[in-house]
């Protein structure tokens, strides 16, 4: 068990793409928990990708229950090579995240999606989802693919907002 | 890290090739640190607001001669410390209609008399016949009791004046 340092921005790592997960090896299993255990001690965060934590490997972990406005959800969920196979929809909203930690954004995206996946034991899953929870998935992804927030940011004069402070969730 | 003097510029031009390269050059030139800035093209004006920040303790009129030689109307505006910035719930506002005079005063009235703050406002005028006038805000209020209050009077008066009104609370998500 290790709450690791959470990489920010311009950190090279976050802006590089993940490998695959192709075994469930003892430094797998090792960086699944650090991601929980990291993702935990932040207090604030909903959601981790193994890049935030310096390890170029496709996995995930969520929880959107931490979001006390996130009705329906599926509680916590480690997520390894995500998949996103359909979306539909469009959402907008406020995105911030623990590795810029200096501003939010305006980001538009799929507001319903179904993922691929496999989960802590490598065993295939499919999620359907909307709403929050499907707005953190594809955040959580997106560091897979060395995606920050600020990359689908349209207008920095109005989509972009410096922090007065960080702040925990809504 | 030595006490830092906070300056409000403002500048005007018509001419606005190369403007940016030549006010920012003067800006680095003189150990300027650009802490924010916005700057957009209205109506053929390009118009910048830079907030910059500096160790030296200037006067107003000592910056102003830094920019002698760049082309362009300029204000300076100095502050003693770094301006606050009131937190609370984040709301997006449009309100659209026929253009007409007094749209942005009536709802922005409406907005003061309710203790919002305005901390972005747009407006843009369409080219056709009748002119649309369409106004864009983000305002910020720090009470969460009054929402339904101050959304039913801001949309009485949009109605007063003949124009649409569409509210919406922003979500933030930390992720």
């Amino acid at each position: 068990m290790a709450v690791r340092e959470v990489l920010k921005y311009p950190n090279d790592i976050l802006k590089q793409d993940s490998a695959d997960v192709t075994e469930l090896t003892d430094d797998i299993k090792k960086i699944i928990q650090d991601l929980k255990d990291t993702m935990l001690d932040a207090g604030h965060s909903t959601g981790i990708a193994a890049p935030q934590i310096g390890e170029l490997k496709r996995i995930i972990t969520i929880d959107a229950s931490l979001n006390k406005k996130c009705k329906e959800n599926h509680g916590f969920m480690v997520m390894i090579n995500p998949e996103i196979i359909e979306h539909s929809g469009t959402i907008t909203s406020r995105e911030g995240c623990m590795s810029v930690p200096d501003f939010t954004g305006n980001v538009t995206r799929a507001e319903r999606i179904v993922v691929s996946y496999l989960d802590e034991n490598m065993q295939p899953n499919v999620l359907e989802t909307s709403g929050f929870e499907a707005v953190l998935i594809q955040h959580e992804t997106d560091h897979l693919n060395g995606m920050l927030f600020i990359d689908r940011v349209i207008s920095k004069r109005t989509d972009l907002f410096r922090r007065k402070k960080y702040q925990g969730a809504v | 890290m030595n006490k830092q003097y906070y300056y409000a510029l403002s500048f005007v031009n018509t001419d606005s090739k190369g403007i940016v390269a030549a006010t920012t050059k003067v800006l680095f030139d003189n150990g300027f640190n650009l802490a924010d800035s916005s700057s957009t093209l209205l109506q053929g004006i390009f118009s910048m607001i830079f907030i910059v920040t500096n160790d030296k303790d200037y006067q107003e009129q000592e910056i102003k001669d830094m920019f002698k030689n760049v082309r362009s109307h300029m204000e300076v505006f100095k502050f003693d410390k770094k301006p606050e910035i009131k937190d609370g719930i984040h709301y997006s506002i449009s309100v659209y209609g026929a253009d007409k005079a007094g749209i942005v005063h009536s709802i922005t009235e409406e907005i003061t008399k309710n203790n919002l703050n305005i901390i972005d406002l747009q407006t843009k005028i369409t080219g056709g016949s009748p002119k649309v006038y369409i106004m864009m805000l983000e305002v910020v209020s720090s009470n969460k009791n009054n929402e339904n209050i101050w959304q039913e009077a801001l949309k009485k008066t949009a109605k007063e004046i003949n124009t649409q009104i569409n509210i919406k609370k922003i979500e933030f998500y930390e992720l």
